[in-house]
């Protein structure tokens, strides 16, 4: 089974091979009439399985509750609908459509980290060459950070045992028997050692999620947390058991960082150091109007309701495995990805493609969506997986461009497929009106 | 991130000194089921004296599940032919699904885990295994 939440749209993609199908749903996938059933029958499979679908479900709170993320997505959404606009205008053929947008590389951009004193650390680009005098050098990228955090996370929520959570050794095993990614948790135990870091590094994650550089802000909480406990500082807090307030301590640290611009901005790339505030940005507008996202926006702004009435909320992306389990389940129910794909494979040749969700997104809207993203992703090769396409139809003239990528209504027979009408059809749109705005945006 | 040669190298060399058996498992699509299955197989105590090392293909701008392409086996005692019997079990049940090809690359082998898994690839024709030693002069000849 493959999986992944792509975080421009924070749309889920999941992709099950023939020897991952439960019996019922393989039973039900060879009798194609009945959707909802077979629908159903996936959803219980992919519940029964807590790793995957609590790690999924975990990068889209992700997007709904770090200030950085949600303001990424909102922004990364306006830079491809702009993109797919200018590309329109443009009048090429499909084919030759094709966009710069380093805007959405801001996640992937890797950060060189090096240890000087024992609480001093020094951040360059991939390009910077070493500081005199360092002692330990890592490299690690916004993307690292929150995959670190998913999967201290899923870890976590899946011990059985309650003692295990915090355990080191544990979680040894544990990254033997999953896949696991830990280069921010790897940072974290050299600098702290292995028992703080395995309950501090996702709380540490969140709050460098609060600023407009997260690795910056990574790196001088760490700095910052090493130097309290250094001075003995944090002995008495150290003293309680799990759960600690981390989540407060982490946020009070970072209100106290160094920034470099007391107000915030709407730029992927080359803004000022500052505080990301999300409240401003789940109701932030524009010229054009709210600055929403289609998948992201309604549900956060639900969390953050929930979160006023309901503490748990405020520290479930932070403690996942010890809030109460009303709020946890309230969340793995209600702020789940509002837009999943699921292709379950009869064999390589041979697939079914089933929506699941609760958008409220009329199917129509949908498509019109997903048809500017697929060819945005596909034209700047941001957010493709060639490997795992949605469609089967190898035959299709538009396959091997695979400027559908992201296209959900695969029919049965391809030159039945929606995807060059709506994509004609909005192209002639924008085309004509020079990127006057539409219900789009 | 996806390893280099040289990061691999890198990773068997630290192993070699620690561990009686080095090796690399890969099993294409169905590398990570096999190590899961391998892993679940051990109890806690022999987990705790193997070393697991997944080679992780990684997209930067998808928040994706990892997805293991190879894993480093590293292992001290007999617990490496435990694993031997275990890869048979997870083969043998895999069969009944759909081919599972294998390749097994070893860096350092012990005598008891070569004869055992000399068998095991005799036994399976679509298992393969690689000797690669980095120091000629033990080369176990199988």
């Amino acid at each position: 089974m493959r999986s992944y939440v792509n975080q421009s749209t924070f749309i889920m993609y999941i992709h099950v091979k023939p020897y991952d199908l439960d019996v019922d749903v393989a039973a039900l996938l060879n009798d194609t009439g009945d959707v909802e059933s077979l629908r159903a029958a996936w959803v219980k499979q992919f519940s029964s399985r807590p790793n995957t679908f609590f790690h999924e479900i975990y990068h889209y709170w992700q997007g709904l509750r770090l200030p950085f993320l949600y303001r990424y997505a909102v922004l990364s959404h306006r830079v491809m609908i702009q993109a797919y606009v200018k590309m329109a205008s443009q009048g090429k053929g499909l084919h030759a459509w094709d966009v710069l947008l380093p805007e959405l590389y801001r996640l992937s951009l890797p950060s060189q980290i090096w240890q000087i004193g024992e609480a001093t650390f020094a951040l360059g680009g991939p390009d910077t060459p070493a500081p005199p005098g360092a002692k330990h050098h890592w490299a690690i990228s916004p993307q690292d950070l929150l995959e670190t955090a998913a999967s201290i996370s899923e870890f976590q929520v899946t011990q059985v045992n309650p003692a295990d959570r915090t355990s080191p050794k544990a979680f040894r095993r544990w990254c033997k028997r999953f896949p696991a990614y830990s280069d921010g948790y790897e940072i974290v135990r050299e600098v702290l050692g292995e028992d703080v870091a395995l309950v501090c590094t996702v709380p540490l994650v969140n709050g460098a999620f609060c600023t407009s550089e997260p690795c910056r802000a990574f790196i001088e909480l760490l700095g910052a947390l090493k130097s309290h406990m250094d001075a003995g500082r944090l002995d008495g807090f150290l003293s309680y058991p799990e759960p600690r307030q981390w989540a407060r301590l982490v946020e009070d640290i970072v209100s106290r960082l160094d920034y470099e611009s007391d107000s915030q901005d709407a730029k992927l790339l080359g803004s000022p150091y500052h505080r990301v505030n999300l409240d401003d940005w789940l109701y932030a507008s524009s010229e054009a109007g709210a600055l929403t996202h289609p998948f992201l926006t309604e549900k956060a702004r639900e969390w953050d309701e929930r979160s006023r009435a309901q503490p748990a909320y405020r520290y479930l992306l932070a403690q996942p495995a010890w809030v109460e389990e009303a709020a946890f389940w309230g969340a793995l129910l209600d702020l789940a990805p509002p837009v999943s794909f699921v292709k379950l494979y009869k064999n390589e040749a041979s697939s079914t493609l089933i929506t699941v969700g609760d958008t409220e997104i009329p199917q129509w809207q949908l498509k019109r969506f997903l048809t500017m993203y697929s060819v945005v992703h596909r034209a700047s090769e941001v957010g493709v997986d060639p490997a795992n396409r949605l469609c089967h139809h190898v035959a299709c003239p538009e396959y091997s461009a695979n400027y559908c990528n992201s296209y959900p209504a695969i029919p049965r027979d391809y030159k039945d497929c929606g995807f060059p009408s709506i994509q004609a059809e909005l192209s002639q749109h924008w085309k004509s009106s020079q990127g006057g705005k539409s219900g789009m945006d | 991130m996806v390893w280099t040669e040289h990061d691999l190298g890198a990773q068997v060399d630290d192993l070699r000194g620690q561990f009686d058996t080095v090796m690399s498992v890969s099993a294409g699509d169905d590398t990570e089921d096999l190590v899961r299955y391998i892993t679940s197989q051990l109890d806690n105590d022999s987990l705790d004296q193997v070393e697991v090392v997944r080679d992780l293909d990684r997209r930067g701008d998808l928040a994706s599940e990892p997805i293991t392409v190879a894993a480093l086996v590293a292992v001290t005692g007999v617990t490496v032919v435990t694993i031997g019997r275990i890869i048979e079990r997870w083969l043998e049940n895999r069969r009944q699904h759909a081919e599972a090809k294998m390749l097994i690359t070893t860096y350092q082998l012990s005598k008891e885990a070569g004869d055992a898994y000399a068998a095991l690839a005799s036994r399976h024709a679509d298992v393969s295994i690689e000797y690669q030693l980095a120091d000629p002069g033990s080369v176990t000849q199988l």
